[in-house]
């Protein structure tokens, strides 16, 4: 009878579990906009950026704090699902500011969305700084020259491109796949702008023998590295900045290559649906204000945009490489064919 | 009430396809040669991975059984958890830690296999030993009798009663390996194409959701047409751990072991420059204790709902063609999942984690009802099917006679789920919108030079992931015995 009793409430407690999630997930539905509906500005922008020893807390609680709104931060985990995130949102969840694109996906930024032109107020820009780096309707807010990383007294530092065709490098390079990594993006276009397009494959087919791994994402390839299992990454020219500013190593250093590097910008966009456009310019304004360029430089180790604000820091201290310029459009068009190519070559 | 059931059942397993499809603006049926090519490669390494898979775990399943018969402690506490843990490791830290310890690694299509069966041998062997224990026992108690070997055992007999189940388990793996991004794709090269990266390539590249959405689709055709056609074996079944000479083997239990050491091994060490980031990291000290409940709440509620979900499946699973269409689905690729629950409620924390517990479960459910429930279910279908011409109603049936029964497995699947839910980064990062969970926080960190304290917070979250695992079991195991006894 005990037995029978039990049985039964545990019976009923789970049927009545149905109904109770269903009444739940339709009254969930039903909502709404946004949980922090009270937000004054959205933000959409990548893991890190976000995340609470990245820039974006730290810089959005000084905007709070001076212009009495409230902020909020939506993550879009990775950088490259930004766009598709924001042609994902439901039409109550509307983003006011899009941070963390860079100069390879604003054009196909450009094409999902509209996006407002941006007056810029008088700023001195970093001297290093690619002109071509300013768009209508994208304001930088970072940048970095890319640059292979190595372990000081692991290996003799590559000097050129071709130098990484050599025997001793063997095994050694961690690349990330341009289909599914931007910095791998970079990578190919790097090669195939200062080489052409077919020599650059061929080079890139004989680079096979120095390669050790080329993965998803730029977290798996340089983790390959900080393990030790490969010996060259291709990273930030401001990596090694990291490690001796978080874990006190001078043992990281840049690979500097004479021919110049590929750089990253990376900017900020407001779209035309913005909610809040007023005070999303101002927020885009804030970013570019000195104390703030240096929050967003020391936390997300990039460079900053506007000129002077590393000095005294150790981000003064990074070599100054020949950046190569690079038309990414005429790239970026035969997007589809080149990774066709870059696939075949069995990297 | 069971019809109306049923076709609740098949509208949550197919609302993310409904979903995507509706938001992709249909569907493009673009597909060029060397997208075939993808196919073809994808199902060739699915197939092998999940055959050495099945080889290597049924050897280790004899390990479990011989370890839970003559050390029971280290079964239960050691060897029965080692076997979750490459499951539910996040894929990247399984990578990482393979490449250190396996060196010189070898790269290419064997690495891809040999990463998969590190993966899915330990979840395969617990699978295996629960079929072996339920459906071998009596059989080979009898052959010892008569004198038979190891192999006239297992090749005149053993193997043909159980292959249906096999081939079942095998298809858990196959669904895992067939949906696989990251291997291939770092230890394969990248002429190791996947569907997946190929549909990650129409999304992020292309931005063409109408050609990933039919890519998904084929997907998950493909696997829905190779279930239909897999043999179902229905046997009365008698869950006995019995010592038998032919089903326990002490040479398994390395195996069973020896991914686990792999990844504790390779992901073993630089604690201290973990611990220094933290200390360095004030804001995340603070919040690591909200993220740990928010991947608790995420947990525990992936088990309920996947509780509910596989009682429902098991209340409905009787009728023919439903029974077909469960066993044959395969959740859709987790960035399809992810996308098509964005678009459902508002943001904020907690829509996150709802979507976050939602989409876990609808891709979890599917993979653990091919794992095991199936065979749970199936074993019932005699005693319903007598009690039924007895006369007693399909919800008396249910609740006198499956519930019961099945209760144990439900909730030990579920655990499964739960466990799997603390370390899910892949669709919680598409679905959340701040790094609410500490899997968000490992990826995070990754993301941000912190290896170690990523690796560092992995262990947190291995020992939180057994604990919900035992939460679950346990409830399962004591209520089990109640509701039986």
């Amino acid at each position: 009878m005990v037995m029978e009793k039990q049985q039964t409430s545990t019976f009923a407690i789970l049927f009545a579990l149905l109904p109770i999630s269903l009444g739940l997930l339709i009254y969930w539905t039903s909502e709404s906009g946004s949980e922090n509906s009270n937000a004054d500005l959205t933000i959409i922008s990548y893991g890190s950026f976000v995340s609470s020893w990245g820039p974006g807390p730290a810089v959005g609680k000084i905007f709070e704090k001076e212009y009495g709104v409230k902020l909020q931060w939506i993550n879009a985990g990775d950088a490259g699902l930004i766009i598709e995130r924001l042609r994902f949102q439901n039409a109550n969840q509307s983003v006011d500011v899009v941070l963390g694109l860079d100069q390879l996906t604003i054009d196909g930024a450009r094409e999902v969305l509209e996006w407002r032109n941006f007056s810029y107020p008088e700023i001195l820009w970093h001297k290093r700084l690619p002109k071509d780096a300013l768009q209508r309707d994208f304001v930088p807010f970072d940048w970095g020259p890319l640059a292979f990383v190595y372990k000081k007294g692991q290996l003799e530092p590559p000097k050129s491109l071709e130098e990484l065709l050599s025997k001793k490098y063997q095994g050694t390079i961690s690349l990330q796949d341009p289909r599914t990594s931007t910095p791998g993006l970079q990578f190919l276009y790097w090669i195939l702008s200062e080489k052409g397009i077919d020599a650059g494959f061929s080079f890139l087919g004989n680079l096979s023998e120095s390669i050790h791994s080329v993965s998803t994402s730029w977290s798996t390839s340089y983790g390959l590295f900080k393990r030790g299992q490969a010996k060259l990454t291709f990273s930030y020219l401001t990596s090694p900045i990291y490690h001796m500013i978080e874990e006190e190593s001078g043992d990281y250093k840049a690979a500097i290559f004479a021919d110049g590097h590929p750089y990253q910008v990376e900017y900020v966009g407001i779209p035309e649906k913005c909610k809040n456009c007023d005070l999303a310019e101002a927020f885009v304004n804030f970013l570019l204000r000195p104390e703030i360029q240096k929050i967003i430089m020391a936390k997300n180790y990039m460079l900053p945009v506007v000129d002077q604000i590393e000095q005294g820091t150790e981000f003064a201290n990074i070599p100054k490489v020949r950046l190569i310029p690079f038309s990414a459009q005429s790239l970026t068009r035969d997007r589809r064919s080149l990774l066709e190519r870059w696939k075949k070559l069995g990297l | 009430m069971r019809r109306a059931l049923g076709l609740l059942v098949i509208v949550v397993l197919f609302s993310p396809y409904v979903l995507s499809f509706f938001h992709g603006q249909g569907l493009s049926f673009d597909l060029s040669s060397s997208d075939i090519n993808v196919f073809a490669f994808t199902l060739l390494q699915a197939f092998l991975s999940s055959l050495a898979s099945l080889v290597f775990g049924f050897f280790a399943a004899l390990g479990l059984i011989y370890s839970a018969n003559r050390y029971p402690v280290f079964y239960k506490w050691i060897l029965r958890p080692s076997c979750l843990l490459p499951n539910v490791v996040p894929v990247i830290m399984v990578i990482l830690a393979s490449l250190k310890v396996i060196d010189p690694f070898p790269f290419g299509f064997v690495g891809i296999l040999l990463l998969h069966t590190l993966m899915n041998l330990g979840i395969v062997a617990l699978s295996i030993q629960k079929i072996i224990s339920n459906k071998l026992s009596g059989l080979s108690e009898v052959s010892a009798l008569f004198g038979a070997s190891r192999a006239q055992f297992l090749f005149r007999g053993g193997l043909q009663t159980i292959f249906g189940d096999l081939a079942m388990v095998g298809l858990f793996v196959f669904a895992i390996c067939y949906s696989s991004f990251a291997i291939p794709l770092v230890v394969g090269g990248s002429q190791f194409t996947t569907i997946e990266v190929l549909i990650f390539e129409q999304i992020r590249l292309e931005g063409d959701w109408a050609k990933a959405s039919f890519l998904a689709l084929l997907q998950a055709i493909s696997i829905f047409v190779l279930c239909y056609f897999i043999p179902q074996k229905i046997e009365a079944s008698k869950e006995s751990f019995r010592r038998n000479q032919y089903l326990s083997s002490r040479i398994g239990i390395p195996i069973a072991l020896i991914p686990t050491l792999i990844i504790i091994i390779g992901l073993f060490g630089s604690f201290s420059m973990g611990i220094k980031q933290f200390l360095r990291l004030d804001l995340l000290r603070a919040e690591l204790p909200g993220q740990i409940l928010n991947s608790l709440v995420v947990a525990i509620g992936t088990g309920l709902i996947s509780f509910l979900l596989f009682n429902l499946i098991a209340f409905v699973f009787y009728r023919g063609t439903l029974k077909k269409i469960i066993l044959s689905y395969a959740a859709p690729s987790t960035v399809i999942c992810g996308f098509a629950f964005l678009i459902f409620g508002p943001q904020g924390e907690l829509s996150s984690l709802i979507r976050m517990i939602l989409g876990i479960s609808l891709i979890s459910v599917p993979a653990l009802i091919r794992l095991q429930f199936a065979n749970t279910i199936y074993s019932l279908e005699r005693q319903r099917e007598v009690a039924v011409l007895l006369g007693a109603s399909e919800a008396e049936v249910f609740k006198q006679v499956i519930f019961p029964q099945s209760f144990f497995s439900a909730c030990f699947l579920s655990g499964i789920a739960s466990f799997w839910a603390w370390g899910d980064f892949a669709l919680s990062s598409i679905v959340a919108d701040r790094p609410h969970t500490v899997a968000l926080v490992i990826q995070a960190l990754m993301t941000s030079y912190r290896l170690e304290l990523a690796v560092l917070l992995l262990w947190l979250l291995l020992i939180c992931g057994i604990l919900t695992f035992a939460l679950f079991s346990g409830i399962g195991y004591v209520y089990h015995k109640k509701l039986i006894s």
